[in-house]
């Protein structure tokens, strides 16, 4: 069975500062992500004015800053973090609306995102650090076949209490085992499909 | 400066930087020297030089030297977390000090953990280890610290892929977890 979605993932630019800012105010983005809570709205501002006006399309970006878009608005925001281009890694950052958290819109843009990485950025390996409460991605990422590597012990606290931190790695050669494993599935959620259909729209319009 | 039975342990300066950038240019690489990025940083003497006269670098990376007053690496305690109470120790020693005299480096983990747990009170030391550190990664073990797992294919250096083991101890040697039991 293949999967179909309207959903699609673009490029972030400054036209989405105030969704941005929206999200990094909500609560679960500083719960599940990173962030003080106590930064004013100006730093935040400030925080996503400067990594917009890095997000630019260069060839070798340091970092890649994705909305997750649909025609009805933005849902979310993938990131590639930290790219390293000697080691050819990157750091995987996923966040979405809380009105519109669903594991499939989250899976197949998460796959989006990791097929840029590796088929057009050529990166080898992909990192995602999640901390063990938010069973939702770490289940993500080991369905897309991710491993954990590391679980760092009461790493970090969180309203009071101690919770572990996992390190899950996916190494290029395991994404494309697994897509080859679920081409089926993926036929029509690929980046490629995205593109065309993207490209089809925008022909249509006036 | 802390005058232990073999070892004597003061903080860096300026004058330390040389002895610091054989580390830097020292092949396998420390795991330790690596970046944010799992980089290897290339820095050149001036460099380091400036980092050592910066008086929080200095506060945070300490030269251990042995009786007679030779340079035989640097233990350095950085990245401290105070909301989640963990920092990172970086243990500078070539193979040579790990075969001839590793009671110096006993007694600078010793230091530095006394640093960590006693008087900055964190919970949790961390290091990290490459997979050729096979002597950091032994004297670890005999140390009481645990491996908290392995990142694969992090670092490409020499030709090939290198994985990196992240050690960590607890004060008191437990984790809450445990404590809990």
């Amino acid at each position: 069975m293949s999967i179909i979605t309207k959903t699609f993932i673009r490029r972030a630019d400054r036209d989405d500062l105030d969704t941005l800012i929206r999200w990094m105010e909500d609560e679960d983005f500083q719960y599940f992500l990173y962030g003080d809570p106590a930064r004013s709205p100006r730093t935040i501002r400030e925080q996503i004015i400067g990594f917009l006006s890095k997000n630019t399309g260069s060839p070798i970006p340091a970092s890649v800053y994705f909305i997750i878009d649909s025609p009805e608005g933005p849902l979310g925001m993938i990131s590639l973090q930290n790219i390293s281009w000697r080691n050819r890694s990157s750091n995987l950052d996923v966040y979405i609306a809380p009105e519109h958290r669903n594991h499939l819109t989250t899976g197949i843009n998460v796959f989006r995102a990791l097929e840029y990485a590796f088929d057009e950025l050529n990166l080898h390996r992909i990192t995602a650090i999640i901390y063990s409460f938010n069973k939702p991605s770490w289940k993500l990422l080991e369905f897309l076949g991710a491993q954990r590597e590391l679980t760092l012990k009461d790493h970090i606290t969180r309203n009071g209490v101690w919770h572990d931190v996992y390190v899950y790695g996916l190494l290029k050669e395991e994404f494309q085992i697994w897509r080859e494993k679920n081409t089926e599935h993926t036929r029509e959620i690929t980046l490629q499909k995205m593109a065309e259909s993207m490209k089809n729209h925008l022909e249509k319009s006036p | 400066m802390i005058k232990k039975t073999h070892a004597i342990i003061r903080n860096a300066d300026r004058f330390d930087a040389k002895e610091l950038l054989r580390f830097y240019l020292h092949k396998p690489i420390f795991a330790s020297l690596l970046d944010t990025k799992r980089e290897p940083l290339m820095p050149n003497l001036s460099e380091l030089e400036e980092l050592l006269q910066h008086k929080d670098a200095a506060q945070s990376f300490y030269a251990v030297e042995n009786k007679i007053g030779d340079i035989c690496g640097f233990v350095v305690l950085k990245g401290i977390n105070p909301e989640a109470l963990f920092g990172e120790m970086m243990l500078l020693f070539e193979n040579e000090i790990y075969d001839k005299e590793e009671i110096l480096i006993h007694e600078a983990l010793e230091f530095i953990e006394t640093r960590a747990f006693q008087q900055l009170h964190l919970r949790k030391l961390m290091t990290t280890c490459l997979d050729e550190e096979e002597n950091l990664r032994n004297f670890l073990l005999n140390h009481s610290y645990q491996c908290e797992g392995c990142m694969r294919e992090v670092l490409f250096t020499s030709g090939k892929w290198h994985n990196l083991e992240t050690w960590a101890k607890f004060q008191n040697n437990k984790s809450l977890s445990e404590e809990l039991k």
